[in-house]
């Protein structure tokens, strides 16, 4: 990601930037040229090379194939599902995201501002807001989103289809694991395939669905692979980059690039542990992220990484959560994949997780960034708070925002990491 | 003692709890103090459910089983956070996004694991118990669909009818019935109202001062879109012989119940409102909501879109406390005077 929106940080005007990303998306040559240089400039590592050429890849499905063919979805709806049917899915949030990272934010709130949309709501959707209001998004055929963890999305995503017009999907997801909250979802799943696939006029196939799962359970095992190689001391990896690679975990699972990726991120991995490198050589405090990270510029991660010395040994979005599919029940597989988020569900399927990762990754504290606006993330931050207490874990809460560098109080961050990693 | 069930969600059929012994009791906050609930709720969580949180936990023994519905993330979080903290069970449960009968058959496995919860202590649920509950709860309902008519036709005031509504939701639904009986037999016949309609939309419910804002200022509240009124289920469940054919009826009532924010169907909800606006003569919209409260928050750029489509003017006041701000105040002031 971080190469294809390396627009960030010059001096071009937001005004150029928008009518460059507009120009890129709509003359692929532009894009030819973008994914050239990335492969063949030096300073890339292997996995970037192949999440740009898929976001190349995906630029130019989005904005040249017809409407019909593209399905938005929320980031909880398994991408396996739409690389299953033949479709494109586009993850607004994930274009917010990307939006940040251009320096196009304060642009898209202010959009949101004039579309009324609340200020007080999640930064990520404010922006998505924004950038769609503009038309700056990609054409829909039709919505699917799911109504857990991130309650939000569904009621923004729902106005947006309503305003484009677009069939809008709903995924029930229960909190409970049983095989009846299973069915109904595999259910609810099975509908809403076959409805997309009315919709695309493109005729489901068992066979494309299959191949599907087949791709992303290849994309598991290599991603297994680099999550165990991750595990050694010192850290082979920067995590903070790894928060940045969120996009691929949501949109790679079920597609050739997925294991293309991964395999080359596990081979890059393996190469620094074989020849004794890593990509962080000042490393003191090995720490567990939660949450996600701010994706506009700041000094955040330089302070902790390079002048503190603590590494983020795993972060806790960018794991593999889930059991390998299987390939004669797809959707009974993915449902079973939605419904073990550990976000999903009682804080407890949570908190099980951060403390099975602090001993496998051996960490000597975890940073919660609560990002402004995120419910889901911090609701019962007070109970995994005293949880990790009881076990002897130090926690830091990072208040900040990952969409809206005016909510980012910079000094206030660096003199509570500070003490926090003077207190490790 | 009678035992207290408090249930935080309008789409919780509070005959299951009646029919189990207790008196279900909606948690409807208005002047707690939240400062409990600061400490182990973040700064920017739905200010509502902070108060929810206040009020349970400041008369924690007082109650004997707490159910939460998962209505949102909120929702559930908070739960998470009720379970350390209050002394009773708290048990939440699944509330299905879906009203068709897939929805329906889900909820209503929901409420018979929700039975399974409840029955430690408490009277065990039979056909017989859940029938009598029903039939009490639409005994309550006529009534309750009475006096909101003769609000409408400004035979009942506002204030009245807002305590009768609170007294349906938070007590023994015989107490209630009694209270309805009393007030309707003493309404008398007067002239239609005559002043302009003001549509009120909240979450769990519109704040009195706000009401009482309205009514100052010489305009009539004509309809109040919130859990505690339009958005409350009023209609009658039929009696059953067995206990999964009336959980499942009640699983189809609650759910079908008019559309709320959660649903993500702008266009039933929509056409729900514009329904309301025209049937009540409303000529201006007040949406009052509390800070953070992402379900009813997120909806409203589409809504005000829709209310200036209609031609009728809106504003939107968000609050962190049951009182009004004075700048909240100002801008209402300035907004009533406007449809005067």
């Amino acid at each position: 990601m971080r190469d294809l929106f390396s627009l960030r940080g010059n001096t071009l005007s937001l005004k150029t930037k928008v009518r460059l990303l507009r120009l890129a998306a709509r003359y692929t040559p532009l894009l030819e040229l973008l994914r050239l240089k990335v492969r063949f400039s030096n300073g890339y590592r292997p996995h970037d090379r192949v999440s740009t050429e898929f976001y190349v890849w995906m630029m130019k499905h989005l904005y040249g194939s017809p409407a019909h063919r593209i399905v938005w979805a929320n980031i909880f709806v398994p991408s396996e599902l739409f690389w299953g049917l033949g479709l494109i899915p586009f993850y607004p949030e994930v274009g917010a995201a990307a939006a940040v990272g251009l320096g196009l934010a304060p642009k898209a709130l202010e959009w949101a501002d004039e579309m009324g949309v609340p200020r007080d709501l999640c930064t990520f959707h404010r922006v998505l807001a924004g950038l769609a209001g503009k038309d700056l998004f990609p054409q829909a055929g039709a919505f699917v989103v799911v109504n857990f963890p991130c309650t939000v999305a569904g009621q923004v995503l729902a106005s947006e289809a309503f305003v484009r017009g677009s069939p809008f999907f709903t995924l029930d997801l229960p909190s409970s694991a049983d095989d009846e909250a299973v069915d109904y979802l595999t259910s609810q799943l099975e509908d809403v395939a076959y409805r997309l696939a009315e919709i695309s006029r493109m005729r489901y196939s068992k066979g494309r669905m299959r191949e599907a799962i087949r791709l992303s359970n290849q994309a598991r095992a290599y991603a297994v692979e680099a999550m165990e190689l991750r595990k050694a001391t010192p850290s082979p990896i920067r995590g903070s980059d790894m928060i940045g690679h969120l996009g691929m975990v949501i949109y790679l699972f079920g597609s050739r690039y997925g294991v293309e990726y991964y395999r080359m991120l596990r081979d890059y991995i393996a190469r620094l542990r074989q020849e004794g490198h890593t990509e962080q050589e000042h490393q003191r405090h090995r720490l567990y992220w939660m949450h996600l990270k701010p994706f506009y510029q700041c000094d955040l991660f330089h302070l902790l990484e390079n002048e503190r010395g603590g590494v983020i040994a795993f972060e806790e979005h960018t794991a593999v959560w889930w059991e390998p599919l299987n390939e004669e029940e797809p959707f009974r597989s993915l449902a079973r994949k939605m419904i073990s988020h550990p976000s999903n569900g009682p804080v407890e399927r949570r908190i099980e997780k951060v403390l099975k990762d602090v001993e496998d990754f051996r960490v000597d504290g975890v940073i919660h960034f609560n990002h402004w606006g995120c419910r889901q993330s911090q609701g019962a931050l007070s109970v995994i708070r005293r949880r990790l207490r009881q076990e002897g874990i130090p926690l830091l809460e990072l208040d900040g925002d990952c969409a809206d560098q005016a909510n980012f109080q910079e000094g206030q961050v660096r003199v509570r990491l500070e003490a926090f990693l003077e207190s490790l | 003692m009678p035992r207290r069930l408090g249930y935080v969600s309008s789409y919780f059929p509070k005959e299951i709890a009646l029919a189990m012994g207790y008196v279900p009791v909606r948690v409807m906050p208005a002047g707690v103090d939240v400062s409990q609930a600061e400490g182990v709720l973040p700064r920017n969580f739905c200010a509502y459910l902070k108060l929810v949180a206040a009020a349970l936990l400041e008369e924690s023994d007082s109650w004997d089983a707490v159910i939460i519905l998962e209505e949102d993330e909120s929702h559930r979080r908070l739960g998470d956070v009720l379970k350390e903290l209050l002394p009773c069970p708290v048990i939440t449960a699944e509330l299905p996004l879906r009203t068709d009968e897939m929805g329906v058959g889900r909820f209503a496995s929901v409420l018979k694991k929700l039975v399974a919860s409840l029955e430690d202590g408490a009277d065990p649920l039979s056909a017989d118990s859940l029938a009598e509950a029903i039939s009490q709860y639409n005994r309550l309902r006529r009534l309750w669909r009475e006096a909101r008519q003769r609000w409408l036709n400004a035979q009942l005031s506002t204030m009245e009818y807002h305590r009768l509504r609170m007294t349906a939701l938070t007590s023994h639904p015989a107490v209630a019935e009694e209270s309805f009986q009393d007030a309707l037999s003493d309404v008398g016949e007067s002239p239609p109202p005559s002043a302009s309609g003001v549509m009120l939309i909240g979450g769990n419910a519109v704040k009195k001062p706000l009401l009482l804002m309205v009514e100052d200022a010489g305009l009539r509240v004509a309809a109040e879109d919130s859990d505690a009124d339009e958005r409350e289920f009023l209609g009658e469940i039929p009696i059953r012989e067995d206990v999964a054919t009336a959980l499942h009826d009640l699983a189809h009532a609650y759910l079908n119940k008019p559309p709320s924010p959660r649903l993500c169907n702008p266009h039933a909800r929509l056409a729900y409102l514009k329904r309301l606006m025209d049937e009540r003569g409303v000529k201006g919209v007040v949406v009052s909501y509390y800070k953070f409260c992402d379900l009813n928050l997120a909806e409203y750029p589409l809504l005000a879109r829709k209310f200036r489509e209609w031609g009728v003017p809106s504003i939107l006041l968000e609050e962190e406390s049951y009182a009004l701000s004075g700048q909240n105040r100002t801008r209402l002031e300035a907004f009533l005077e406007m449809l005067l």
